[in-house]
Parts: C-alpha cells; structure tokens; sequence
C-alpha cells in the first residue's frame, strides 16, 4: 500500500514539494535513457501519489467492463448516424406508400 | 577520440552543436556560417552541392535543386535530380536528409578536427513514428550512430538556461520552415520536464511564402491580365520574392517586389511591380496563426494549466520573427515573450546538451519528455444500440511520458470467437479508421467459449525512441501475438543495403570535395563587393586575437552577414555589416588600450 512512497524513498506524510525533490532526486539516480524500467516505476509511483490515489492491491484484480468507458461522443456520433437512416427510410416509406 | 554532436535538422536551416567543458556551442562552417541552409542541389556539371551554394542555384535551376525536404519525411516521395549529364536517380526524403547530416557531420569534423560518429537528432514533437524512423535512418546513412532523436520545442527548453530551483513553467512555441509545435514545460533546476505537447507537422513559414507567392501571381494578372506562367523557373522567382517579402515586412511596414520579365505579351516584357503592405501579408496567414492559438490552449488544458500559470514564454523558430506572430501570442496568453532567445539556434544547442547528457559529458541536465499522440487498439464496444465495432480503444494517452508501459483488458465479442485481430493506431479521433494507422496482427487458437468470457490482455510497451511494441496474450491458455511497430512507412535497411548507402553517399561527397571548395571561392569572389570581402578577411583574422565569449560573439555576427548575403537580403547586409564594423572597432579599440 505503501509501495509508491517506498519506491520514492519518502513516507506517506511527505508535503507535495518533497514528493517533488524526491521523484527529481530518482530521476537523477535513474535516467530514462539508462534505466527504463526503473524510470518508468518512478513515474507510475509518482503519477499515483500526486493524483492522490495510491494504487490499492485489490485494484489490480479487478476487471473493469468496457460499458463503463463509453465516451458521450461516439454514442452522440451513432445516434446521428441512426437518425440518418430513420430518415431516408421514412423516404422511400413515403414513395412507396404514394 | 571520436565526438558526439546535436544536430538541428530542419526544414529551412540546420545546425550542429557540441557541448565542451559544460558549454554548448554551434559549429561554423569554413566560412563562418553557423546555419546550413537545409538544400540540395546538382550543378549543371553534376557536382552535389548542399547548402548556400545550392540554395543560390534554387530559383535558377529549381528542377536540379531541392529544399524543405522535411515536409516529405516518413514518406515515398521521390525527388528526381540529374547526378550527370543526362544520367538522373530518384531520392527518398530520407536519402536527402543524409546528405545534409553527412554535409553538418562534415562541418564538424572540420571545426573540431576529429572524427564525429554520434549524434543527437531533433524532431518536431509533433512528428509521426515513421517521420521519426526516417530521420534516424538519415542520420545512420550519413554515418551517425543516432544516440535518441528528441523534440525540438524540448531541445530548446534544455538550452534555455534558468537554472534557479524555483519551479518555472514555461511554454515553448515553436514555429518554423515547415512545422509548428508548442510545449508546456516544468523547468526546476537541471530538471526539464514536459507537460503536454501540441502542433501541425504541416504548418510552418513555407506555407506562408506560398501564400504570398499565390498572392503575387494575383497581383500580376490584376495588372496585366495575364497569367505567371507557371514553369518551374518562373515559379520558383516567385517563391523567392515572396520569400523575401517576408523577411522584409518583418522589419519594414512595406515590401516592394520587382521581378523583372516574368512573362511577355506580345513583344512586350511584363514585370511584376508592386508593393505589399505588412496588413495585407497579416490578412494572408491569420487563420494559419489562430489554428497556433488553439493547438496552445489544448497543450495548456492537457498540461492542467491556465495561461496566468505560465512564468514564461520562449518562441524559437525563425517564423517567430513576423510580428503578428508575437502580437497574437501576446494578446492571447497576456504576456509577452522573453527577450533573448536565439531563435535559430537554441534547438542545436539543446541537442548538443542532450548529446552531452548521453556521453557522459559533465553536463547536469534531465530529460523527462511525453507522446503527443494517443495510441490504441480498434475495440467493439457494446452500447444501447447493441455492438459497434471500429471505436478506437486508447491505451496510452496523449502526453503520456516516455518510456511508457500500460495494458488493457479486452473481452471476446462473440460466442466460440478463436482469433482476434489487433489493429493498432495513433491518433485523437474516436473512429478507430480515422487515425494513423501502425500496424496490426492475429491471436488466432483461442479456446472456443462464450461470448465476453475470453480475456485478451493487450499489453503496449513505447519506449524513449518511440518505437512500440505491442503484445496480446490470452489470459487463460497463454495464446500470444505481438507486433514491433517500427518503420511503419520508411523500408528497413538491411546491414548490407545500410553499408550500400553509407558508401554511395561517401563517393558522392569525395568526388566533389575539392571542387566544391573551388566554387565556394569563385562564387563568393563573383557575388561579394569587395568591401564586405575585405570586412569578413579583418573579421576573421580578428577571430583569433580574441578570447572565447568575444570570439563567439564574433563568429555569430559573421555568420549572420553571411547568411544574409547568400540569401542578397540587403538591408540585413547593410545592418550587419554595420554591426560588424562596430565590433571590430571596439575590440580593436579595447585590445590596444
């Protein structure tokens, strides 16, 4: 639970701007060009405390359903697209009705 | 020992850097140049030229002559130029791009006396994965082991020297021969961080000569009633006078253009004879700049940032220097930019830092750099409407840093699915078939089983040179496909066909070394008046009384008078030549004292 903090070398009470000297401090020690593995802990450590949400283990085995991702946009997108073919439909309703 | 360089390759010009005891530097060439100009060209006889010369030659003999060869980067353009009398080869942008690394590689061997084999090349942000690879794939034909290509707007942060350990937040815009970038930078100490990066690989000065070389043609026939013919010599004239507008309206409110016999009448020679107020140049690439203005505040949205957050503003790129560019980022973002900046040069300079940073060079800078680009997989997603395919899955976000590492977990679609195909794609667009697309593969043996119960884990891997690696396991059984997305429009090299290449290019530069040389004193004889001549031989010999921060100073002045007189910009010439003289008064003056 505390693994981010401990891959900063820093304790969970540690205020932003020593969350910050911290993770420069890392960076020093572990260059991307160098250590890309290391580097990349670091960030996902970091990323997680400064976004306040410190990954929890029981996170990790939980599968998410994509349902819960949709975008207001693509669906906005397919209504329009549906709307369009309601209409031509109602069209050739019309001619082949008349 | 061999050496380690920067290297700005741009659409316009390019430069190479180097850092030595902690300072970086921009190498000149033989005649005090410090900008290559980014252009190739045969001479009539068939010797390559690559720089000014070539550039003098361009609105002669545009058809033997090629320029902003960086627009068609990543691409399968061909550029047929004539190598003999009546012998001609096709060129992929990258091939041209190798000529000019292999022509800076040369400058710096030169300067520094010592062989050069690695490098640092730049790109713009904004730059694709295949626009990328052909630039690294430039450098290793021109003989550089290509150490990481970096991002210019980056480049020029690291070479933007605040140093205090209070946090500055700085935003890089960057707008030059051919594209546009802007970057939200952290700067805290030897830390440079980037924020969020935003741009148009398409979008740079050449779009602005072109437009005001359609606007002339206006003009032309307003006052004629006759087309410009549209030949490749009569076009190119054009360009250049539009060319030159520009670098004039920068300074001046208006620009006369006189292009004399640009077609005929009849027996009567036409001209073109008019002049172009600053207003009218404005009126042409205001739409171009707001796009610009946008791309900043979806950079500044992106970073979390408002404008009133940003301590600074460095604008880099030689289309900077217009003036509606200045005076709409500052009315935009409320503050003006700083003073300061070389425009033309911090990007090399960055390069050269970041070379440094590579080599072990005692140089105290760290690089955390981000993906412009969204990347993902085409998912089926299931909605109210039922199941739509095609939607574009993001794996790794936009700005996103690098190296970066994620995965996402996708459910089979349809009951007794075995295969599943991954289609990889960078881009913004939620339609999957709207974004570039990388490349794509088959999981094929899957166990048979109903719908949503399979899991195929796509695992996404893009490292600091962006390329990615994609992989897709299947939870269960361990089924497996992956892909390296690598070269996606440029076709790899084999060692051999590398070897070829690094050769042919090599006899291309041996057969024309000493002939070029010649030229380069025949023509500089021919077109520079003896009194600039005599000014550039004192500045020289000047040169190398002086100790280092006067001599720098020096060489970039040279430079610069150089620039402007390869390019015949006269009223750079007389106010540099000015400069000139004054410089070498004073330090004439403060030597014998």
């Amino acid at each position: 639970m505390n693994s981010n903090y401990d891959r900063l070398g820093i304790s969970p009470t540690a205020n932003p701007a020593e969350v910050k000297a911290a993770y420069h401090a890392k960076l020093r020690e572990f260059p991307a060009h160098t250590h890309p593995e290391d580097f990349k802990a670091i960030r996902t450590a970091y990323e997680a405390i400064r976004t306040g949400a410190a990954s929890q283990p029981e996170d990790f085995f939980k599968i998410r359903p994509l349902e819960a991702t949709i975008d207001p946009e693509p669906l906005n997108q397919l209504r329009e697209r549906v709307m369009a073919q309601l209409e031509v439909s109602l069209d050739d309703l019309i001619r082949a009705t008349f | 020992m061999s050496r380690t360089v920067g290297i700005d390759l741009g659409t316009t010009n390019s430069e190479v850097a180097i850092v030595e005891n902690g300072q970086a530097r921009v190498l000149p060439g033989p005649d005090g140049d410090l900008m290559l100009p980014s252009c190739v060209g045969f001479s009539d006889s068939g010797k390559l030229l690559v720089g000014r010369e070539a550039l003098r030659q361009y609105a002669a003999a545009p058809d033997r002559t090629v320029k902003s060869i960086k627009r068609w980067m990543g691409t399968d353009h061909k550029t047929t130029l004539p190598i003999g009398t009546d012998e001609t080869r096709d060129y992929l942008p990258h091939e041209i791009s190798a000529i000019i690394l292999r022509a800076l590689k040369q400058r710096a061997e030169v300067a520094l006396g010592e062989a050069v084999t690695q490098a640092v090349i730049t790109v713009p942000a904004y730059f694709t994965d295949a626009q990328r690879q052909a630039t690294k794939l430039a450098g290793e034909i021109a003989g550089l082991e290509v150490l990481q290509i970096i991002n210019e707007p980056t480049a020029a942060a690291l070479a933007y020297d605040v140093r205090s350990e209070e946090t500055e937040r700085v935003l890089v815009y960057d707008l030059g021969g051919g594209t546009f970038d802007v970057s939200v930078v952290e700067i805290t100490g030897d830390v440079t961080e980037v924020l969020a990066s935003h741009g148009n690989n398409r979008l740079g000065g050449d779009d602005f000569d072109r437009l005001l070389q359609l606007h002339l043609a206006d003009r032309f026939r307003q006052t004629h009633s006759v087309d410009v013919p549209t030949d490749a010599v009569t076009q190119a004239r054009l360009l250049r006078a539009a060319e030159q507008v520009k670098v004039d309206l920068s300074s001046h409110a208006f620009a006369t253009v006189r292009e004399a016999f640009l077609s005929s009448k009849g027996k009567t020679a036409l001209h073109l004879e008019t002049e172009i107020a600053r207003t009218d140049f404005e009126a042409l690439i205001r739409p171009l700049l707001d796009e610009t203005l946008e791309a900043i505040d979806r950079a500044l949205s992106d970073a979390k940032l408002d404008a009133e957050d940003l301590d600074r503003i460095i604008l880099v790129g030689g289309s900077t220097r217009i003036p509606l560019v200045q005076q709409m980022i500052e009315e935009h973002l409320e503050q003006a930019p700083t003073d300061g900046v070389q425009p033309d040069l911090c990007v090399a300079l960055g390069a050269a830092i970041q070379a440094g940073v590579r080599v072990g060079e005692n140089v105290d800078a760290i690089l955390v750099d981000v993906s412009p680009y969204s990347l993902g997989v085409a998912a089926v997603i299931t909605t109210p409407m039922g199941m739509m395919p095609g939607f574009f899955s993001v794996i790794i976000p936009r700005n996103s840093v690098v190296p970066v590492s994620r995965s996402q977990v996708y459910s089979t679609a349809a009951d007794r699915q075995t295969s599943v195909e991954i289609e990889v794609f960078q881009g913004e667009n939620t339609i999957a078939e709207e974004n570039v697309p990388l490349g794509a593969f088959m999981v094929e043996g899957l166990p048979p089983q109903p719908a949503g119960s399979l899991q195929v884990e796509v695992h996404f891997d893009f490292d600091i040179n962006g390329i990615l690696t994609v992989t897709a396991t299947e939870k269960g059984k361990g089924q497996q496909g992956s892909l390296v997305v690598n070269n996606a429009a440029v076709h790899r090299l084999s060692s051999h066909e590398l070897n070829q290449a690094r050769e042919d290019l090599q006899a291309l530069f041996e057969s024309d070394e000493t002939i070029s040389i010649q030229s380069r004193e025949i023509t500089d004889a021919e077109t520079i008046d003896p009194d600039l001549a005599d000014l550039l031989d004192r500045a020289q010999q000047t040169l190398e009384t002086l100790d280092e921060e006067q001599s720098e100073e020096l060489q970039t002045l040279i430079g610069q008078l150089q620039t402007a007189i390869s390019n015949d910009y006269d009223l750079a010439i007389s106010k540099l030549q000015e400069e000139l003289e004054e410089f070498l008064y004073y330090v004439s003056t403060n030597t014998d004292s």
